[in-house]
């Protein structure tokens, strides 16, 4: 046979799956190994007999009913990554809460996150800010992360760059704003932290 | 200044200040004490992210300063530190800080530094906690490893049949190349010092006493003034069969020293009925083994073919079934479990191999934590003296065991390592600490870790299949990680030895990669020396029946039928 691991895994999937149908068939609930396995089974038969991408994704989502695991399992089941076999070639199918059926999620189940408080949370407050007017120049989309330092942009955006020298967008870490072709944008910024910040107008050493 | 909705906010960084968790699907929460991460600056790694250069990268960062590893935006559960929001910095191999992880010259408050050489991994919605120091690890087969670290641990302490040094050196080679920190206790099988000092010298941490090898008072005494003179620990398996000493007769030859106690509920062996007795103790360190706690209602009947077939006894022989049935006594076992609540049982350990389940140390601290929450809430707990204060009892909805968790996280992290002289090393993620980091989602924190870093490196976890375009894709199984394989595993993980071993030439003659590092400071502790598990408890046994009293009432927990952190989460 020449098994190469990954058919090797492929078997392992099957056991598991084995094991699950036969506690499902005795009336048992499913936990949350147990769902995973069948759920890739599923997907993995589809693509051996010849499913398309979404023909696969699907039988992964009917799989299994959410009446048929254990409660919990639901909430703990968050996503499965799968490598199928489709006619063309090896492909990654990713379902995120395959049970969820588009209901929300026990907010009290395994792993919950009880929040604390519901009020907005302030980002970058007591930072100097600024308002600038910006316009794309450029026949593409651009797009500005949080963190870059604004005066740098893509010489394609046109503003006050002496200005915006000390500054970056008032965002959410992680977060972005985009400019379409020829849009123009009026953005606020603020003055990033640290000892460039400290430093001000002059503060230029970091940058 | 901009908005986030509270929702949003998580969606994108995980928990903050005053949110609770629920720990898998126990009944026990734990509420975030303080957020250490930078508001507005939080580091993150990816497309469009900006952990990079100019942005929460300091591109002058350089040498000491700068992180060699970051953990981002997990939610720390520490016995010592609490429960905090932070980033977590590794430098060399250890804990550089628990704190705000960024570039100074962007961002305020940074007290872990990245920079271009700090290798950065994103734990937002994670839990991190301590790995787990098994003290009770008998190394019968090196099966043991791989589960051990599938459940968290990261350090065991062996509990003697380790020796002679002949055998040691095996042991010590074998688990050379596992990401794992061992320290080997060895028996204590003779008076000769001779003997002990060959142990010693050959990378013991200190001693086991155990009834199988012989438990004499004159020996436990030896021992003991042996010990003190070498800073060497003593783990001690009393004399069941009260050949040569009773209840009584042990702690006078203890005389106050400072002794870990093993499986002091007593089925695991020692003193019948009344092992327990030890608890009244402050010199005497007390711990349990996995297959008691919690206390359940197959306990009982498991032990009578795990005793016979773990202590060389025959069901042929019907004197050694009658032997055995005497030691299971359902009345002690039940007392166990509020012990631990008292605090005045400190630590929990597996005895794997030799009557427990390495891979369940962990899990059965969380089960126990969550069985002793509703005995608090049951009348079997009240008018018991001495209890903890339980702040989930004053909140509204119950959902605030933050202390609780705490207290029995410890008992399978700062606990041991206090009691074994490693504290300075393991058992908490203080500063300084090697980075033996258990990182868990919160569903299945307590059962199944997301991922192992061992001295500052993923080292096992549930690793997906090779093959796939990304990590972690089905069939996902435990297995070692980069920091986990041969060669690597050296660099991140330690022999603890005693500071009287000569330790070049030691590491000379096992060839080991390994640092030796000396435990110290263990001689002299009292309960009082632990972190969360401080409590002597005056108890009264009867010593017909092994019932536990405190303060006039029975000590005594139901047995329970069905645990969390189990079927939801295990493929049997």
């Amino acid at each position: 046979m020449h098994l190469i691991p990954w058919e090797e895994e492929r078997i392992q999937i099957f056991g598991a799956a084995e094991l699950a149908r036969r506690h499902r068939a005795a009336g048992l609930r499913l936990n949350h190994p147990e769902a995973v396995a069948l759920i890739c089974d599923a997907m993995l038969e589809a693509a051996r007999a010849g499913a398309t991408y979404e023909e696969v994704e699907a039988a992964g989502l009917a799989e299994v009913d959410p009446g048929e695991v254990i409660p919990g399992v639901r909430e703990l089941l968050t996503e499965v990554r799968l490598e199928v076999l489709l006619g063309d070639g090896a492909r990654l199918i990713v379902l995120l809460d395959p049970l969820g059926r588009g209901e929300l999620p026990d907010p009290l189940g395994p792993g919950a996150l009880v929040l604390g408080d519901h009020e907005d949370r302030a980002v970058n407050g007591g930072r100097e800010a600024i308002e600038l007017a910006v316009t794309s120049r450029s026949r593409r989309r651009i797009r500005i992360s949080s963190h870059y330092p604004f005066h740098r942009v893509n010489q394609r955006l046109e503003f006050d760059r002496a200005a915006a020298d000390g500054f970056r967008l008032d965002i959410p870490s992680g977060a972005y704003v985009g400019w379409e072709p020829g849009e123009t944008r009026t953005v606020r910024l603020v003055r990033v932290a640290g000892t460039t910040g400290a430093a001000g107008a002059a503060g230029r050493a970091a940058r | 200044m901009t908005r986030l909705s509270a929702e949003e906010y998580r969606q994108r960084y995980g928990a903050t200040t005053g949110d609770r968790i629920r720990l898998g699907d126990t009944d026990l929460w734990v509420r975030v004490g303080e957020d250490r991460t930078a508001p507005g600056d939080e580091p993150i790694w990816g497309y469009a992210k900006n952990l990079r250069m100019r942005m929460t990268q300091d591109d002058t960062a350089a040498g000491p300063s700068e992180l060699d590893v970051l953990i981002a935006g997990v939610v720390v559960i520490d016995p010592v530190l609490g429960v905090i929001k932070a980033d977590i910095g590794i430098k060399d191999g250890r804990i550089a800080g628990i704190g705000r992880a960024g570039s100074p010259l962007i961002s305020d408050g940074i007290d872990l530094v990245v920079g271009p050489h700090t290798k950065p991994y994103m734990g937002y919605g994670l839990l991190a906690t301590p790995g787990a120091v098994d003290s009770h690890v008998h190394t019968i087969t090196p099966e043991l490893l791989a589960p051990a670290l599938s459940g968290g641990v990261t350090t065991i302490i062996t509990a003697g049949f380790e020796e002679p040094p002949f055998a040691m050196e095996r042991v010590l080679a074998g688990v050379e190349d596992w990401p794992l920190n061992i320290g080997l206790q060895a028996g204590a099988r003779a008076l000769d010092e001779q003997h002990m000092d060959a142990l010693l010298a050959a990378g013991a941490v200190g001693f086991k006493i155990h009834e199988d090898n012989g438990a004499y008072p004159d020996l436990i005494d030896h021992v003991l003034r042996y010990a003190d003179a070498h800073e060497c620990s003593v783990c001690l398996h009393t004399d069941g069969l009260h050949e040569s000493a009773e209840l009584e007769d042990t702690v006078a030859a203890i005389a106050g020293r400072t002794v870990h106690a093993y499986h002091v509920e007593g089925v695991g062996g020692g003193h019948v009925p009344d092992l327990l007795g030890l608890v009244r103790e402050p010199s005497i360190l007390c711990s349990s083994t996995t297959p008691t706690l919690p206390f359940g209602v197959s306990t009982a009947v498991e032990h009578v073919p795990m005793i016979m077939l773990n202590h060389g006894l025959s069901y042929a022989v019907p004197d050694d079934v009658v032997l055995v049935r005497e030691r299971v006594i359902p009345a002690r076992m039940a007392a166990e479990g509020p012990l631990h609540e008292l605090g005045a049982i400190g630590i929990i350990n597996s005895d794997s191999q030799g009557m427990g389940r390495i891979g369940e140390t962990t899990r059965r601290a969380m089960q126990l934590a969550h069985v002793m929450k509703h005995w608090r809430r049951s009348e079997a707990s009240e008018g018991i003296p001495g209890l903890p204060d339980d702040e989930g009892l004053t909140d509204p909805d119950d959902r605030d065991d933050t202390a609780r968790v705490l207290r029995y996280l410890a008992k399978v992290t700062i606990e041991p390592s206090i009691t074994h002289g490693i504290s300075d090393h393991v058992g908490s993620l203080q500063v300084g600490r090697l980075a033996d980091i258990v990182l868990w989602r919160p569903g299945f924190f307590g059962v199944k870790p997301e991922w192992i870093f061992k001295g500052g490196f993923p080292a096992w976890g549930a690793l997906g299949e090779g093959n796939a375009s990304l990590e972690r894709s089905q069939p996902t199984r435990y297995r070692a990680d980069w920091g986990g394989r041969p060669q690597a595993a050296p660099k991140g993980a330690v022999i603890f030895v005693t500071g009287a071993a000569d330790r070049p030439a030691l590491a000379r003659r096992l060839g080991t990669r390994r640092a030796l590092v000396p435990v110290r400071g263990l001689r002299g502790l009292t309960r009082a020396s632990l972190a969360l598990n401080q409590a002597t408890a005056p108890v009264d046994i009867d010593v017909r029946t092994g019932a536990v009293a405190l303060g006039g009432r029975p000590l005594a927990v139901a047995p329970v039928s069905e645990v969390p952190l189990s079927r939801r989460y295990l493929l049997r």
